[in-house]
């Protein structure tokens, strides 16, 4: 696994094009695609696909305040029941990046609120089961400029909600002004 | 006091606001069948940990075994399974996944299975409580290479290790009642052969005696008559595995089936021979249900078994599966019970052992 992110990071390393004279940090919006580790009841964090919109205000040169929103979903279970499982996740986190024009090594940190839903069906009997959970949203990766109107990032990280966590490895694309 | 209320809100956890009074499992029905519906709390004292009278489950941490087969277990942490309350008509807890769902289902098959053991003649407190280890690390290399797909019960330690299905299927095997009941079985049959849940297994840890593998499979056979007489269901793997050869109404014989002493003479020329106990304790657990068909009467089959097992381990020879079939065969009742197991021994073992008790009945 760390073998493949290394290939990736190296081959987004040179592919930063920024021109001199846009800012290391610059307002940005965009989509996220990805996948999410979600804790389950057992502690184990089975996969899911992870979709979602990204924005990001620069604080200054190198920092930046970045609102989120995503959506996972995964479906589980058998012929006697059947789960179909949503978590919805909005965040705002305030980050720091330090590096060249090109590439630049972010961190951020800041408040999380999880909505979870899980549909059961027990062969015709329908449960539901909802879940509120604010939490800590944080993560660390390579904020990439791809000229001067493309974002393209790679951030990995996770969120809080009530004791546990989940974990999150997202491609973040969009256009910057 | 801005600094607070933030810290409130990181950590703050928004649980169900009403109090369960049943939690949602799986559970056979009157057909036979498995059915998801919300069962009453019983002895389940704390949903979120998986935890009750009976025992709790843990998840993680590291089972270690010592030169006599001792078990021991350490380091477990405390489930977290999030889940809801959210009719206040039925005020049933509802799993938000559905390792929860098969975590609850584990627990509620033994609280339906202590609510039995007096009808069986056995003593709850003997066996209960009784804890649980979510996938841990075990001490085994060659249990590590199979990490997936199976249950057990730890012999000494006296606990249940349970491990994640590689594959999802329609019922998972840490919820299916045959195979909770199968594994407690094993509880049984160490109590009933050694006296005590605690006390080491009679045979050290990877003994490769005759005896030692005789003993080893009637365990699992013991172990499947006890989960298919008191599920009353020979084929109880059925709901989650395709297994016919532990389908105990199937035509098993000892033709078909390595013993302990040609296993032994060949083991020596292969590299990772392992022997498997499971097709000889199927033929005795086979024997079983053939009593049970042949009296209708599945309580009164599993009494008979028990109460052989008790006076074969009196005998002394914990080793010797013929002297419990033969000590099986000498207390049954003369009449349908015991030309049942005349018959069973003669079908399914034949050219192995004979019963000399059944020289005359048959």
């Amino acid at each position: 696994m760390r073998g493949w992110l290394g290939l990736l990071l190296i081959a987004l390393l040179p592919v930063g094009t920024a021109q001199a004279e846009c800012p290391p940090v610059a307002p940005a919006v965009g989509v996220a695609l990805g996948t999410v580790a979600l804790h389950v009841g057992s502690g184990e964090h089975p996969l899911a696909p992870m979709v979602g919109a990204w924005g990001r205000i620069p604080l200054g040169a190198a920092c930046y305040l970045e609102p989120e929103a995503a959506l996972a979903w995964r479906s589980e279970g058998g012929e006697v029941a059947s789960f179909d499982r949503r978590f919805y996740r909005a965040a705002v986190g305030l980050g720091c990046s330090a590096g060249t024009r090109a590439t630049r090594v972010a961190l951020s940190i800041g408040p999380s609120f999880g909505y979870r839903f899980t549909g059961i069906d027990g062969m015709g009997a329908p449960y539901k089961a909802r879940s509120f959970s604010p939490g800590l949203r944080y993560r660390a990766g390579f904020l990439v400029p791809l000229g001067q109107r493309m974002q393209l990032d790679i951030l990995a990280g996770g969120s809080t909600h009530d004791r546990v966590f989940d974990h999150d490895l997202l491609l973040q694309g969009g256009v910057r002004w | 006091m801005r600094a607070a209320l933030l810290l409130l809100f990181f950590v703050g956890a928004c649980g169900p606001s009403l109090e369960a009074t049943n939690y949602l499992r799986f559970g056979i029905g009157g057909d036979g069948e498995y059915y998801v519906s919300p069962e009453s709390m019983g002895t389940m004292q704390d949903l979120e940990a998986v935890s009750g009278s009976l025992g709790t489950v843990h998840q993680g941490g590291l089972v270690t075994m010592n030169a006599q087969g001792d078990t021991f277990y350490e380091g477990g942490r405390a489930m977290r399974v999030d889940f809801d309350v959210d009719d206040p008509m039925t005020l049933t807890a509802v799993p938000l996944d559905e390792q929860g769902l098969v975590l609850w289902s584990f627990y509620g098959h033994l609280e339906d299975l202590a609510g039995e053991l007096s009808d069986h003649g056995f003593d709850r407190d003997v066996f209960f409580p009784i804890d649980a280890a979510w996938t841990p690390v075990l001490p085994d290399a060659m249990l590590e290479m199979l990490p997936m797909e199976n249950a057990a019960y730890a012999t000494a330690g006296h606990f249940f290790i349970l491990l994640q299905d590689l594959i999802s299927k329609d019922v998972p095997l840490a919820a299916n009642a045959g195979i909770v009941r199968h594994e407690f079985g094993h509880a049984v049959f160490h109590w009933l052969t050694v006296g005590d849940t605690l006390a080491s297994s009679p045979f050290g840890a990877g003994a490769q005696s005759e005896s030692s593998l005789f003993y080893t499979s009637l365990h699992e056979g013991y172990a499947d008559s006890f989960a298919a007489l008191t599920l009353d269901d020979p084929d109880f793997f059925a709901a989650s595995l395709n297994m016919p050869a532990r389908d105990l109404s199937g035509d098993h014989s000892v033709a078909t089936v390595q013993l302990p002493a040609e296993f032994l003479a060949t083991a020596d020329e292969e590299l990772l021979a392992i022997w498997d106990p499971y097709p000889l304790g199927t033929l005795f657990a086979a024997t079983a249900w053939d009593l049970r068909l042949a009296t209708n009467d599945s309580a009164q089959a599993l009494a008979s078994l028990t109460t052989a097992v008790l006076t074969w381990t009196d005998q002394g020879d914990l080793g010797d599966a013929w002297g419990l079939l033969d000590t099986w065969v000498e207390q049954a009742p003369a009449g349908p019970a015991r030309d049942s197991l005349c018959s069973s021994a003669e079908r399914r073992f034949a050219g192995a052992h004979t019963v000399a008790a059944c020289g005359g009945v048959r």
